[in-house]
């Protein structure tokens, strides 16, 4: 059986451990796989570094065929860190690969950096990047996809690709599934803003992680140096998505209490303004409201023609695993009230 | 009439509607009983006539909709459907003996072409046996067709006879999600694909996808251009699948009385409790179940792009069956009268018309889903039903696209479209509105 080396930059990410599994479980090839992370993970080998550290990435990607590229820093922080690690970092990693020889890099961009703010129904990846973008995690994400679909280089060997995968939410995510534990937690799962009709590509991690290790056999020189979309293509309803996980957590009356847009956006806009004047966090934004307002579809027909990718868990199975894995959560949580 | 007019008196729209759709009604080719008929036996309309007196005395929402066809095809679609009406007629019929029922579903084809032949063999309790017992004036008609429409019918009747056939036999049953399925095919999809070869045959349907979806024998088929064989007779199918699912949800109490199922047991099965059999999920006390079962049948609907009046009808009747449980109950679930009527003239006029349609029973159902979970234990449809309901809108959500954007380079957004969500961003710039600022005290007192 053929051998490859392959490193996971982010392995210790929700990401990077399902990348990590579905390697080593593959049967048709025997993957040798080394996570690279801030911390360790009990999956693989793992190398303790800084992606910030090109001599760190250096050492590691050393005699290493494949660099899968997953890490960044969850959403919701500050603009430097965005920059430190989703550009400079990329930037170190593209050029580490290149200068040890690694022959692919595969990295996972983000459906975002098409987004902002406008209904995509169904995108395509000819949209181009946003010239303005929402934050930063969606600029810095952009900057690096660049960075990545550039560096492509068939000619002498090395092929790059982006993955853009869309709502990724499963088992430890810690944004989206976590989010709406947390509103069950709080109290806040009575609100519903809007009526519901937008549709969200909600997309299963084991899918996110399918996609990339596909990339790892079906990157070649004609489908390199470009972006895919990657979702569960079953895009549902915001709401739904959240209902789901309130029932299963036993918040049986959620979401009654309807609040329309026309008097969200202006009191998003009041809090965010007295959040300013008197420095506390603010959570009902207007930019959450512009992503609870606005389809965020995606076509996946280019990853499913070019790719052979095509979702492997569908998202009611993602669900209900996301769903055990919440009430764990909730049964070991001493703060959780019933 | 009376009645019907009051179940809609809290319904202003229905009343209108019923009214209108009765004012308005064809009253050509319409005979209620053969002295309608305004020729002598022997003459030349005089068989022409009395097909349209069957059409009349076997369906009613049928007559209506193929009168108002254009006349290259409404003849052919009214002769089609009286020879599938025959043949429902024979399978139907429980006083048939099998081996008899048998001879007679896969010879239908050929009847159809031996003039002067007749059926005697139904119950007198049979409501279309005068059909078959006139069934050489449907032959005479039927005859004097083009011959593609006669190839088309005779087609289709010979693969639903022997489907049927196949289905009659004591021991094939509907157990399988796949023989639902082709049970169905059988007895609607058939129809579908018939009906799309005639209307694709007539020249009058020029849509290049119903075309490559027609099956062989057409005379506008495009060798050159094919689709898969999976997908060929696809859409149509599909189509008169998703109708016939519902006919088979709404007579669940009186196929059961009648001895006969056609929820697969594969389905319901998971729901009843061991050794119990489908009658179980009629009694009061397994209503969880009988619900669970219900909403599990929800199938996904695609899309259908053609004939909209059914489907629309389909769209009600789901959304009132949605986990209703008077579908088990002694008295049969049927949307009013008026709605239909009003459906009919306000909702079908075109695709515009037809999506809000659709978009409003959606949006119905969505709620109906979400009021719906964690009320009971046995009903785990709630994922499978938004991310159908997921699928639809954003087909609707696409064709509104692709309308507007007529240049191919902004295929993927649009920024101006007024979309489901009615999303007023602008109201930003009413930011100094007082009354607002009282309401984000409110929720800033929630939300910190």
């Amino acid at each position: 059986m053929e051998t490859k080396k392959v490193v996971v930059i982010g392995g210790s990410g929700l990401v990077g451990q399902y990348i990590i599994k579905q390697l080593l479980n593959d049967k048709s090839v025997n993957y040798q796989v080394t996570s690279f992370d801030l911390t360790a993970n009990s999956l693989s080998h793992s190398v303790i570094g800084d992606i910030t550290n090109i001599a760190q990435l250096t050492e590691a990607l050393e005699n290493v065929e494949i660099c899968i590229h997953c890490a960044s820093p969850r959403t919701g922080l500050g603009k430097e860190i965005y920059f430190k690690v989703n550009v400079e970092g990329t930037r170190n990693v593209v050029d580490a690969c290149k200068s040890v020889g690694v022959k692919k890099l595969i990295f996972t961009s983000s459906a975002s950096v098409v987004y902002n703010g406008q209904h995509l129904l169904n995108a395509n990846e000819d949209l181009p990047h946003c010239d303005i973008h929402l934050d930063a995690y969606n600029e810095t994400k952009s900057i690096a996809e660049k960075l990545v679909l550039e560096a492509n280089d068939p000619a002498s060997g090395f092929l790059t690709i982006a993955l853009r995968p869309a709502g990724i939410f499963g088992p430890g995510d810690l944004q989206a599934s976590y989010s709406v534990y947390k509103a069950a937690k709080e109290g806040k799962y009575k609100y519903m803003v809007g009526e519901n009709k937008t549709l969200f590509d909600m997309t299963f991690v084991g899918n996110v992680a399918h996609a990339h290790v596909l990339c790892c056999k079906n990157l070649n020189a004609e489908n390199s140096g470009q972006a895919y979309n990657i979702t569960n293509d079953e895009p549902i309803y915001w709401f739904d998505f959240a209902k789901f996980f309130y029932d299963g957590l036993g918040r049986k009356d959620s979401l009654k209490i309807q609040i329309p847009f026309t008097i969200a956006f202006p009191m998003a806009a009041i809090s965010e303004f007295f959040g300013h004047l008197f420095k506390f966090e603010v959570l009902f934004t207007t930019f959450r409201m512009t992503f609870l307002s606005t389809n965020r579809v995606y076509d996946i027909s280019k990853a499913r023609k070019y790719l052979g990718y095509k979702p492997v868990y569908s998202l009611e199975e993602g669900l209900e695993s996301t769903l055990v894995w919440l009430t764990e959560l909730r049964d070991k949580d001493t703060e959780w009230k019933v | 009439m009376a009645s019907t007019l009051l179940s809609s008196l809290f319904h202003p729209q229905e009343l209108h509607a019923l009214i209108k759709f009765k004012l308005t009604s064809p009253t050509q080719f319409s005979y209620a009983s053969p002295n309608d008929i305004p020729f002598e036996k022997g003459d030349k309309e005089y068989s022409k006539a009395k097909t349209y007196y069957f059409l009349n005395l076997t369906s009613r929402s049928f007559t209506r909709v193929i009168q108002e066809l254009h006349e290259e095809l409404r003849h052919p679609i009214c002769i089609f459907y009286l020879v599938l009406r025959g043949l429902d007629t024979v399978e139907d019929d429980l006083s048939i003996d099998y081996e008899e029922k048998v001879k007679i579903l896969t010879n239908f084809h050929g009847y159809i072409y031996q003039e002067g032949w007749t059926y005697n063999g139904n119950a007198d309790s049979e409501k279309d046996k005068p059909l078959l017992v006139e069934f050489n004036y449907v032959i005479e008609e039927f005859l004097k067709l083009k011959d593609i429409y006669k190839t088309v019918i005779a087609n289709i009747t010979k693969r639903m006879g022997s489907g049927m056939a196949e289905f009659r036999h004591p021991d094939r049953k509907v157990v399988t999600i796949k023989d639902y399925n082709l049970y169905t095919h059988f007895v609607a999809g058939l129809v579908g694909i018939g009906l799309t070869a005639l209307f694709v045959n007539s020249g009058l349907e020029k849509n290049p996808k119903l075309i490559l979806a027609a099956p062989e024998n057409s005379l506008h088929y495009n060798s050159k251009v094919k689709l898969d064989s999976a997908d060929q007779e696809n859409l149509p199918n599909r189509m008169g699948l998703f109708l016939q699912k519902i006919n088979i949800i709404k007579d669940f109490m009186e196929d059961l009385e009648q001895g006969r199922v056609f929820w697969p047991e594969e389905i319901w099965k998971a729901y009843v409790e061991e050794g119990e059999d489908l009658k179980s999920l009629a009694l009061v006390e397994n209503r969880s179940r009988a619900l669970a079962v219900l909403n599990h049948l929800w199938e996904g609907t695609t899309v259908f792009k053609f004939a909209a009046i059914p489907q629309i009808m389909a769209m009600a009747s789901l959304n009132l069956f949605f986990n209703n449980s008077l579908i088990f109950g002694k008295k049969p679930l049927k949307i009013r009268r008026g709605t239909s009527a009003h459906l009919i003239i306000n909702c079908c006029e075109d695709i515009e018309t037809l999506k809000k349609t659709y978009q409003k029973f959606i949006y119905e159902l969505h709620k109906k889903n979400h009021d719906a979970i964690g009320k009971n234990s046995f009903d785990k449809s709630f994922v499978k039903i938004a991310v159908n309901l997921g699928s639809i809108q954003r087909w609707i959500n696409i064709h509104t696209m692709q309308r507007y954007s007529s240049s191919g380079g902004d295929l993927g957004t649009l920024k101006a479209l007024e979309l489901s969500s009615n999303t007023q961003r602008g109201c930003l710039d009413y930011l100094l509105v007082i009354i607002t600022a009282v309401a984000a005290w409110y929720i800033l007192n929630i939300y910190l």
